[in-house]
């Protein structure tokens, strides 16, 4: 019974630590790619790869403008 | 001792939560709310301030990384948002001009603006009544409930608290919201009632008797308790021997685990300035259906877990049980025993999350683990448990 019952708390442990590694992730991802050495290209391709996720580039960004 | 150590680290945690969030955003005041957007050299952070009917009284830049020359004087600029509420289109060249030779930057202040107002829902300062009458008439159903010690108005309580907070309103008290009030993060009254009344509901009876609503309002303690009355072979033998014989439950050690989660999640927060870490809890995902892959995952493993181990995730794993807990300890009144247990031991057998232990005639209640769901209060033989000022 403890082992069984370590084992699932464990796991609980370990899929909670990723979930705050992502959430911190995503949180944090937008800076990334909005710094200038970020090129509009790359900007479209992050868009579309985040949009295929699911995700979106929030608020949105008006690369075209500044070409 | 060790209860009392971890209610020092969070109430540490807590205070450097809301200093940093001071130095952060320079004061920023309850009902402030920080808009991020994206600009042209990185992410300019404004604080929103608005008035009870949700329009904007004020905008401040707090910090950008924009070109200086484009948004040195960007106070006409702001100052053109004040008033303006969800309702208003804010169209760049229309309703707002742009700084002249910054246009991503008005544009991205401009759409990070629209989107905080849309997305929570400002459209009106009206308060429902009814966000703060359910949710009182709830607490005091789960009183009545314990001081009764009436199980049937404890099911009450709680299938009336599961389908209002949890399937209806979909507010129910989590870290995030704990984390977002460590960081001075605060809805408006008016616009968010039921954030307040959650955090009110769950809080201040863990100051003063204990985890309350982890027992009888907590909509996730509602499906555990069901799942724990799915039929299934004994896991778990009942502790039959005379009370001389018990000692602490074995399993408790493994209850510290969710002080850890708490002290860590608190900690990310306060580093991180945001509650992004906060975000893990499966209650969350399974009422809102909202939730990463993995979020599915750790509920999955809640939900099963708790068929065979009741309560899996309030004991084991919650972080906000754990905040309560910690509250909890502080709590002056608790379930205690008077002189003259007949070390029966049926309270030990039917606590289900094993806050009892007893040596010899002598019965102790770890009131941060205690759910205070009033199953000992009726076990008792000699009717010698009750809620008692602490010694």
């Amino acid at each position: 019974m403890k082992r069984s019952l370590s084992l699932l708390i464990i796991s609980g442990c370990t899929l909670m630590a990723l979930q705050i590694g992502v959430n911190i992730r995503l949180q944090h991802a937008d800076p990334v790619a909005i710094t200038e050495t970020v090129s509009p290209a790359q900007i479209i391709a992050l868009r579309s790869e985040l949009e295929a996720k699911g995700l979106a580039l929030y608020p949105a960004l008006y690369w075209n403008e500044v070409k | 001792m060790f209860k009392r150590n971890i209610a020092l680290i969070v109430a540490v945690l807590f205070i450097a939560g809301i200093g940093s969030s001071l130095v952060r955003h320079r004061g920023i005041s309850p009902g402030g709310t920080v808009v991020k957007a994206a600009g042209y050299g990185g992410v300019i952070s404004l604080e929103m301030n608005r008035g009870p009917d949700g329009s904007i009284t004020e905008l401040i830049l707090l910090d950008h990384n924009e070109t200086p020359s484009c948004i040195n004087d960007p106070a006409n600029f702001l100052k053109q948002f004040s008033g303006k509420k969800a309702q208003d289109a804010l169209a760049l060249g229309k309703d707002i001009d742009g700084i002249t030779g910054a246009t991503v930057t008005s544009r991205a202040i401009t759409d990070a603006v629209r989107a905080t107002l849309k997305s929570e829902k400002l459209t009106t300062g009206k308060i429902n009544p009814w966000n703060i009458i359910l949710p009182l008439a709830l607490l005091a159903l789960a009183l009545f409930a314990l001081f009764l010690r009436s199980p049937l108005l404890r099911w009450a309580a709680m299938t009336a608290a599961g389908l209002y907070l949890g399937f209806i309103s979909k507010a129910m008290f989590s870290l995030a919201q704990a984390a977002n009030a460590s960081l001075l993060h605060f809805p408006l009254f008016a616009v968010n009632s039921l954030w307040w009344m959650t955090l009110a509901l769950s809080i201040i009876p863990a100051f003063i008797i204990g985890r309350l609503y982890c027992s009888s309002l907590c909509p996730f303690a509602l499906i555990q308790e069901l799942l724990a009355r799915i039929p299934k072979k004994q896991t778990r033998s009942p502790q039959n021997l005379p009370v001389e014989l018990q000692k602490t439950s074995s399993v408790l050690p493994y209850a510290h685990v969710k002080y850890l989660i708490l002290i860590i999640v608190l900690a990310l927060c306060f580093i991180l300035g945001d509650t992004s870490a906060a975000n893990i809890e499966v209650f969350i995902t399974f009422f809102t259906g909202r939730g990463l892959p993995l979020a599915w995952v750790t509920l999955t493993l809640a939900l099963t877990a708790s068929v065979f181990y009741g309560h899996f995730w309030c004991r084991y794993l919650c972080p906000a049980g754990a905040l309560l807990g910690t509250c909890a300890s502080l709590a002056p009144l608790k379930i205690r025993a008077a002189h003259g247990c007949n070390s029966c031991g049926a309270c030990l057998n039917i606590c289900p999350v094993e806050a009892i232990t007893a040596q010899g005639t002598s019965v102790e209640i770890n009131n941060a683990e205690c759910l205070l769901c009033g199953k000992c209060l009726r076990a008792c033989s000699k009717n010698i448990l009750a809620l008692r000022k602490r010694s």
